[in-house]
């Protein structure tokens, strides 16, 4: 039964993405453009943009990483910084936000990544405490805990992005260009190398792949898209501090990275607009007081069904190839 | 001054290693990084905190019950939640997103609960105090530091001298050897449950004391500081965890008192990515051979 | 003389106290199978990881096709021409046979980031080029029905035959098989022994680790023995075969 809804899912891929896509693009209208329901599809695409490039990390490469808060952070801070000194704006700040987060973890990877993962684990999140201290400590740069205040609305060329509503096809279009980069980028020569090098780091070697540099590529990708969401988010809220972009920041980005399935850009996104949605949900039941509560509850559990996360192990390009050769029933479950 | 600040580290250094050793316990079995030990933490602190305080009962009492309490939640978890994973063939990191949601679950229960705002821990010692040459140290310091040995002494009896530490340390090398051999994996996987987290809550209360307070915001920072001084001192290495739990502690207090508060966190931290570039398995941790 | 593909002069690894391969020294000339055989512990996989570049060896010198690979990273050695296969099957898990086999030809082509988000004319030439190739090399190696399959779902003698397929697609010079018929049995280990047969038919240098006797002394053109890290014998295998040295290490001492 799950297999041929996967199966059709596979064969209609182009349709089915189309479909989504275009529910997307009409949700601000289907809410009636009601600003507190539109407002939560920004910060589900904001949090879309950091699971996919979670992904890129933790799903694609295999680092698990507890401190993606740090380029997220770091990319919000650069275009806060650059809106706040310098009055700078998209795509200037946008383009500075990645390269910040993208050099912050090429620095990172550069020194780090001949760690095997258990520790990178570890250095991840020493890297996200120290950023953290640091942002609130150089006050002469970043205002310290009080953080900066009154960032400008993107203004792209004169078109200011001040409702919600602008804000959300803002951020769609940068969900679709992450959505883009990763897709292309895994689907091709530097792709496999990734994914050989997560699967067996000595057989990938031994075919030539240069383990380290194809790691750091992947780690620049992760953080320089993290940085995007970062400035996405600095330019919505207009407020950032410190303390926005810690431990618990990176517990949710990799929670939603596993719930919806690592190394699979659907599950990507799924896990982080369901994992937005759910909060304000159980809000609009009048378990204000309880939502954190069910949500850790919920996030126990749901491990517990799907220890793969709900879209884990499934690749619907294998299951076209292997359709068209009538394959199904041969171990397709692809317990990889 | 220096006395001073090297009692203080040291008591300090006591509490991390009392925390750490819990959580390096489950890691060392399973290579699991449990992070709903700073929630039982915390947990067995309220506990302790209520029995204690609001319900005054003797000290012991209370601490007794709140750690065996705490301990019944942690083996619960392992038997509820990661078990079934486990068998599932879910990985390490579902496993912690897990421990991660049980975490989230208890520490915002307790914040329902009890509110989030800070919640006073009274001296069982009645502020009592020893003075010598310049420096003072209090009675729930001096019971800080022989808690934490006398755990220390229990924990190594308990993983070098006994059946059960054999067979933990076997799953540890080879969980499917182990099981091969006999050893009923799932029994022993769940009794490293119930020690790790009473260690987690009898650290959790004795820190509340020592500091005279306690609150849920500790949930974070008790996790990243136990992670950190267990990889610092060697993963799953008891020894290593006590070593690095005293390093942080240490630290953190000769920063603070003798560099910068706002910076001891990025030297501890530094320090701890530095040790790792030169000595990838932790201070005492070994190294393996990578074999092919 | 033929010219010589692979030699080690002295190679000598060390772990701590113990000496897992000391001072051995040998040649693979171009065109032919040479094995090492010994009994377990012998350090045979040792010297390989040597090759490879996993272990940089304690002492001695490494030279291939005249340039010395000693202390070279692994993925550096391989993409000189040495393609390998491992005793513990290595492939990757969550890629099809198909896709496991592209990777071995990685060193072949070129793209980078830019090409797969531009998909430029180099990016399109590469992808074709490397399935077509990775094509030729399954119908060459009899897997080609199973191309979508997951690696992981083939049988066990399959996912050994697709080891070798995916070493074969970077065009090595050199072929390093790590106890190919372990696991096989006698006929598998036979159609195997063709197969090696047929490699060495075309043009492939192969070096051979292995247990299987009657394989080595069936395709072997020379072999070195060694026991625990000793080299004890050389020569061909009559000459092996008959060296009391070699007996006596595999059958131990009589008393």
């Amino acid at each position: 039964m799950i297999r041929k809804l996967i199966s059709l899912w596979a064969k209609y891929e182009k349709w089915v993405t189309l479909v989504l896509v275009a529910l997307a693009v009409l949700f601000p209208v289907i809410s009636g453009f009601n600003r507190y329901v539109v407002n939560i599809g920004v910060m589900a695409g904001i949090y879309a943009i950091l699971t996919l490039s979670l992904n890129m990390m933790t799903g694609y490469t295999g680092v698990v990483t507890l401190g993606h808060a740090a380029f997220y952070g770091l990319g919000a801070y650069a275009a806060g910084i650059l809106n706040w000194r310098l009055g700078l704006n998209v795509p200037l700040t946008f383009i500075a936000a990645m390269v910040v987060s993208g050099l912050f973890g090429l620095l990172l990877g550069l020194t780090t990544l001949q760690l095997s993962g258990r520790y990178l684990t570890i250095v991840t999140l020493s890297f996200c405490e120290i950023i953290r201290i640091l942002l609130i400590n150089l006050e002469w740069l970043t205002r310290g805990p009080l953080g900066i205040t009154n960032i400008k609305k993107a203004n792209l060329f004169g078109f200011v992005f001040n409702t919600a509503t602008k804000n959300y096809y803002l951020v769609l279009a940068m969900v679709l260009l992450s959505v883009f980069i990763v897709h292309r980028v895994m689907n091709s020569r530097t792709g496999r190398a990734i994914i050989a090098l997560k699967n067996d780091e000595t057989a990938a070697s031994s075919m030539s792949v240069n383990v380290f540099a194809y790691k750091l590529r992947a780690f620049c990708i992760s953080s320089a898209i993290a940085g995007l969401a970062g400035a996405l988010y600095a330019h919505y809220i207009g407020y950032i501090d410190p303390n926005s972009f810690g431990f618990t920041q990176s517990i949710q980005i990799l929670s939603m990275g596993i719930l919806g399935g690592l190394g699979n850009i659907f599950g990507s996104i799924f896990g982080a607009v369901s994992l937005s949605v759910l909060p304000e949900l159980l809000r609009s039941i009048g378990l204000e007081d309880f939502r954190q509560v069910i949500y850790g509850v919920l996030l126990a559990l749901l491990v517990l069904i799907r220890p793969m996360g709900i879209f884990g192990k499934i690749n619907l390009r294998h299951r076209r190839l292997q359709d068209s050769l009538q394959l199904a029933g041969e171990g397709e479950e692809a317990e990889a | 001054m220096l006395l001073q600040q090297l009692i203080n580290g040291i008591t300090l250094g006591a509490t991390y290693a009392l925390a750490t050793v819990g959580f390096s316990l489950v890691y060392g079995v399973l290579e699991l990084a449990n992070f709903a030990n700073g929630a039982f933490y915390i947990l067995g602190a309220y506990f302790a905190m209520v029995l204690y305080a609001s319900m005054g009962m003797n000290f012991a009492v209370s601490l007794a019950l709140a750690l065996a309490g705490t301990g019944i939640l942690g083996a619960a978890m392992d038997a509820g939640l990661l078990r079934p994973i486990r068998s599932k063939g879910g990985t390490r990191t579902s496993m912690m997103i897990s421990t991660l949601g049980v975490g989230t679950a208890i520490t915002n229960l307790i914040i329902v609960l009890f509110g989030s705002e800070t919640k006073r821990f009274p001296d069982a010692f009645g502020g009592k105090r020893l003075e010598f040459a310049s420096a003072v140290v209090t009675y729930k310091q001096l019971f800080t530091i022989l808690l934490c040995i006398v755990v220390m002494v229990v924990l190594s009896i308990l993983v070098y001298r006994t059946k059960l530490g054999r067979a933990m340390r076997a799953i540890s090398q080879n969980p499917v050897a182990a099981r091969l051999m006999g050893i009923d994996t799932n029994t022993v996987i769940l009794l490293t449950f119930f020690i790790g987290t009473m260690c987690a809550a009898l650290s959790g209360t004795v820190v509340s004391m020592y500091l005279g307070s306690l609150d849920t915001t500790m949930y974070s920072s008790v996790n990243i500081k136990m992670f950190a001084s267990a990889i610092l001192g060697g993963v799953g290495s008891l020894p290593g965890a006590v070593l690095g739990g005293m390093i942080l502690g240490m630290l953190e207090t000769f920063v603070s008192g003798y560099i910068s508060t706002a910076y001891k966190d990025v030297f501890s931290f530094a320090i701890l990515i530095l040790v790792l570039l030169f000595r990838p398995a932790g201070l005492l941790g070994q190294r393996t051979i990578k074999k092919v | 003389m033929s010219e010589i593909v692979l030699s080690g002069k002295g190679v000598t690894q060390r772990f701590g106290g113990l000496t897992a391969v000391q001072d051995v020294t040998f040649e693979v000339p171009k065109g032919e199978i040479v094995s090492i055989i010994g009994p377990n512990g012998a350090g045979k996989s040792t010297l390989f990881n040597c090759v490879t570049g996993i272990y940089t060896p304690t002492e001695g010198q490494i030279f291939f096709l005249g340039q010395e690979i000693t202390g070279k990273k692994v993925h550096e050695i391989s993409a000189l021409g040495i393609g390998r296969t491992f005793q513990n099957i290595r492939l990757f898990s969550e890629m099809t046979a198909l896709e496991n086999v592209i990777v071995g030809s990685h060193a072949k082509a070129k793209s980078g980031i830019a090409d797969a988000l531009l998909h430029t004319p180099r990016y399109r030439r590469e992808e074709e080029e490397a399935v077509k190739k990775a094509e030729e090399i399954l119908k060459l190696t009899g897997l080609y029905e199973y191309r979508y399959h997951y690696a992981t779902a083939l049988s066990y003698g399959l996912q050994r035959r697709l080891e070798i397929a995916r070493a074969l697609a970077s065009d090595p010079v050199l072929l390093l098989l790590d106890e190919p018929a372990a696991g096989m049995n006698e006929q598998e280990t036979h159609s195997l022994t063709e197969f090696i047969r047929e490699l060495k038919g075309m043009g492939y240098t192969i070096l051979l680790i292995e247990h299987d006797m009657k394989l080595i002394m069936n395709i072997s053109d020379y072999i070195y023995v060694l026991d625990r890290g000793i080299p004890i014998a050389e020569g061909t295998a009559d000459e092996v075969r008959q060296n009391p040295l070699v007996i006596e290490a595999y059958l131990g001492k009589e008393a």
